[in-house]
């Protein structure tokens, strides 16, 4: 009933609404993470409680069943005093049961705008729809539980707001746009189950350094207990042979079960996926159990960054990123500000960076960084193993010196393969950076967008007329290590000239 | 007037011609089309600007900053390790004194005076160019350091003074652009009247070259 009340109604109102009853289980939700970060610890004293009492059973069902009645209280009445309506051009907020809190949202300083919709809104033709505005973190909204034509319409005419602010025409043309939305990228199950396999590199490398570090055998110490581990050790053949060998089970089922979390969490994230542009904005869709929708104006994206591990390598596919202004003060959105198209060969990211930019790129010789920086890092690596092997020397035996040795033939085939990854080229108007060590992660980027620049330089680079150079993005910051300084000093001057001349808005 | 601006960034080192911006009619600021000329309104809106045109960034002469502000940096560094000299002296007359034996006060002293030469030095090799479309700040010693921020990317300008700054009637500038959490550029040892009409005349240029 409440739902069709509010379908109904018109965007432009004076009346005040609630959010469907449904959403409940949105506050539910919210309440409960919010019990879990700021007072969990306060569960302490109930747990003494309950473990003094005689009877255990009863008072916990009663301490149980009060928490779980304050929750429901607390949540029933954050959404009776959650009311939003719209003004004109901005969305007012009325919320908090004992700290009202008013909250006023500028059409025009919309940064973000999706809709989500959560598995347990989808019975009900309801989303949730996430407001994000530039600057501080306070300054979000999520309108969960309202009519999906509703979440429609006040999106449309948030963008609509921010197009009017430009053009000073006003029009309403969504849905004339979205009949001319061009389909970009999909992705298909086996693709996402690619895309498990090649999005993550850490857990690769954890999994190949555990061994060396000796953190399996703590954990399974810890995790199984002696005994357990004594029987099992047994049970494989006894002694080193069998230690030996349940580290490597366990290795590989902790392998095993990243693996599968990744892959589960790419379906998860990208079931159904699909890249679209419409009106100069693209939009990405997908999810299993929450859809989610994203949207971003094509002349907001500061970067494309596409990366993939040795798999990856190995499968011929790529994973490309979407590189956004992220806010200054609200950092823990960026993850969620990451727009991501999994798994693309070489040809298909190439041709979706030419759709992105609008243009071809046309670069200039590639080239690699200076052979010093490999002398550097391993300098810079061999420090903590000769202060290590100086103090073994001087309390056990000099013999600890030839670590040193020992480390450097053992870095320095990694050291020569990571030099070897980086190149960078430069065009008129792009610049390409790859770093990498057996995968890769190559960025495009115009020069117009960067936000300032520096080079940086050491005594060792001066001697050498080298120097690093980093240039700063509102996404990321690209840093180039060890190229000559009139590279730098030409990327400078030209990234300066590209600020002044381009007639375009970095956002 | 004219001649404490012109003493203060040295017109010739920067460059002979003089921006005519707002209503300070004589500030000088390095024109980024070379020094010898000034672009003119038709070659800016045809938009005749090439690189090769632009002065280089190797060749650029940077204006060092106010002399008293070398000696400021040296004051502030000795003020700080005079917070470490408290609890020694306080152990050594109070607490235990056999801990500390005298001369662990002269290197403290040795340390203090040394960083506080850094400190100057670091001071005297700081120095910035103002152009009239960008800023550019070089600082470091043995670890150098350029950096280059446009106008047209500045979001805000922030001007602080400590207490001990206040004193020596100094101020510091700071740049922000987007993305970064902390200031971007920030350039400090500037007398304080002359950091608030760089204020003015940059965000003067960030208005009219953000809205072209």
């Amino acid at each position: 009933m409440d739902n069709q009340n509010l379908a109904e109604d018109s965007i432009d109102d004076q009346q005040w609404h609630h959010l469907s009853p449904v959403s409940v289980i949105f506050f539910i939700g919210k309440t409960i993470g919010h019990f879990l970060k700021d007072a969990a610890a306060g569960l302490a004293p109930l747990a003494v409680i309950i473990f003094n009492s005689e009877e255990k059973g009863t008072m916990s069902l009663l301490l149980g069943g009060g928490l779980l009645a304050l929750l429901l209280i607390v949540s029933l009445l954050q959404f009776w005093f959650f009311k939003f309506k719209t003004h004109q051009d901005k969305i007012l907020i009325n919320e908090g049961v004992f700290k009202k809190q008013h909250r006023t949202i500028n059409f025009d300083r919309v940064q973000n705008i999706n809709i989500v919709e959560p598995f347990y809104f989808k019975w009900f033709s309801l989303v949730t729809l996430q407001v994000e505005t530039a600057g501080s973190g306070g300054n979000e909204a999520n309108l969960a539980g309202i009519p999906i034509t509703l979440a429609e319409e006040l999106k449309a005419l948030a963008l609509e707001t921010k197009k009017v602010n430009v053009d000073k025409v006003i029009q309403s043309d969504a849905a004339e746009a979205n009949q001319k939305s061009l389909l970009l990228a999909t992705a298909t199950t086996s693709d996402l189950v690619k895309y498990g396999l090649t999005n993550n590199g850490m857990i690769w490398f954890f999994v190949f350094i555990a061994p060396f570090t000796g953190a399996i055998d703590d954990l399974l110490e810890k995790g199984i207990g002696q005994e357990n581990l004594d029987w099992a050790i047994n049970a494989l053949g006894g002694g080193t042979q069998g230690g030996v060998i349940l580290i490597v089970i366990t290795i590989f089922l902790a392998l095993g079960l990243a693996i599968l979390f990744s892959i589960l969490g790419s379906i998860f994230r990208f079931h159904n996926y699909r890249l679209s542009e419409s009106n100069k904005t693209i939009k990405r869709k997908g999810g299993l159990l929450s859809t989610h929708e994203e949207s971003t104006k094509r002349r907001k994206i500061q970067a494309i960054q596409r990366k993939t591990n040795f798999i990856g390598r190995w499968l011929k596919v790529e994973n490309m990123v979407l590189k956004q202004a992220s806010g200054q003060v609200n950092q823990k959105n960026t993850s969620r500000n990451l727009f991501v198209i999994p798994t693309r060969t070489k040809d298909e990211s190439a041709e979706l960076a030419n759709i992105i930019f609008q243009e071809k790129r046309s670069y200039g010789e590639e080239k690699g960084i200076h052979s010093r920086y490999q002398v550097k890092t391993l300098l810079v690596s061999l420090i903590p193993i000769v202060i290590l092997s100086l103090i073994i020397g001087s309390q056990l035996t000099w013999y600890a010196l030839l670590m040193i040795p020992v480390a450097a033939l053992l870095f320095y085939p990694l050291i020569r393969q990571r030099w070897k990854m980086y190149r960078y080229k430069i065009s008129h108007k792009y610049g390409y950076f790859q770093s990498g060590f057996i995968g890769f992660r190559k960025t495009e980027f115009p020069l117009f967008k960067a936000q300032r620049v520096t080079i940086n330089q050491s005594p060792l680079q001066r001697k050498r007329d080298l120097a690093t150079l980093v240039i700063y993005f509102a996404s990321q910051k690209i840093t180039i290590p060890y190229m000559p300084m009139k590279d730098a000093q030409y990327w400078f001057n030209l990234i300066s000239f590209q600020i002044e001349t381009t007639h375009q808005n970095w956002f | 007037m004219f001649k404490f601006y012109g003493k203060l960034f040295g017109i010739n080192a920067v460059g002979e011609r003089i921006a005519t911006i707002g209503s300070l009619n004589h500030f000088p600021i390095a024109n980024n089309l070379g020094s010898k000329r000034e672009i003119t309104m038709e070659e800016y809106f045809n938009n005749r600007v090439t690189l090769d045109s632009l002065p280089k960034l190797e060749s650029l002469e940077f204006q060092p900053l106010e002399a008293k502000y070398a000696f400021l940096s040296s004051v502030e560094t000795l003020l700080g390790w005079l917070f470490v000299l408290v609890p020694f002296t306080i152990i050594k007359l109070f607490v235990k004194p056999e801990l500390l034996p005298y001369w662990s006060f002269l290197i403290v002293a040795a340390i203090a005076i040394l960083s506080a030469l850094f400190a100057y030095f670091s001071a005297k090799a700081k120095g910035y160019v103002l152009r009239d479309r960008d800023v550019l700040y070089k600082q470091g010693i043995w670890w150098q350091k350029r950096t280059g921020v446009s106008f047209k990317r500045i979001q805000h300008i922030d001007i602080t003074h400590g207490p001990i700054e206040r004193k020596f009637e100094l101020a510091t500038i700071k740049f922000f652009t987007a993305g970064g959490s902390l200031a971007d550029l920030s350039i400090s040892g500037l007398p304080k009247s002359y950091a608030e009409k760089m204020r003015a005349i940059i965000m003067d240029k960030v208005g009219s070259q953000q809205d072209g």
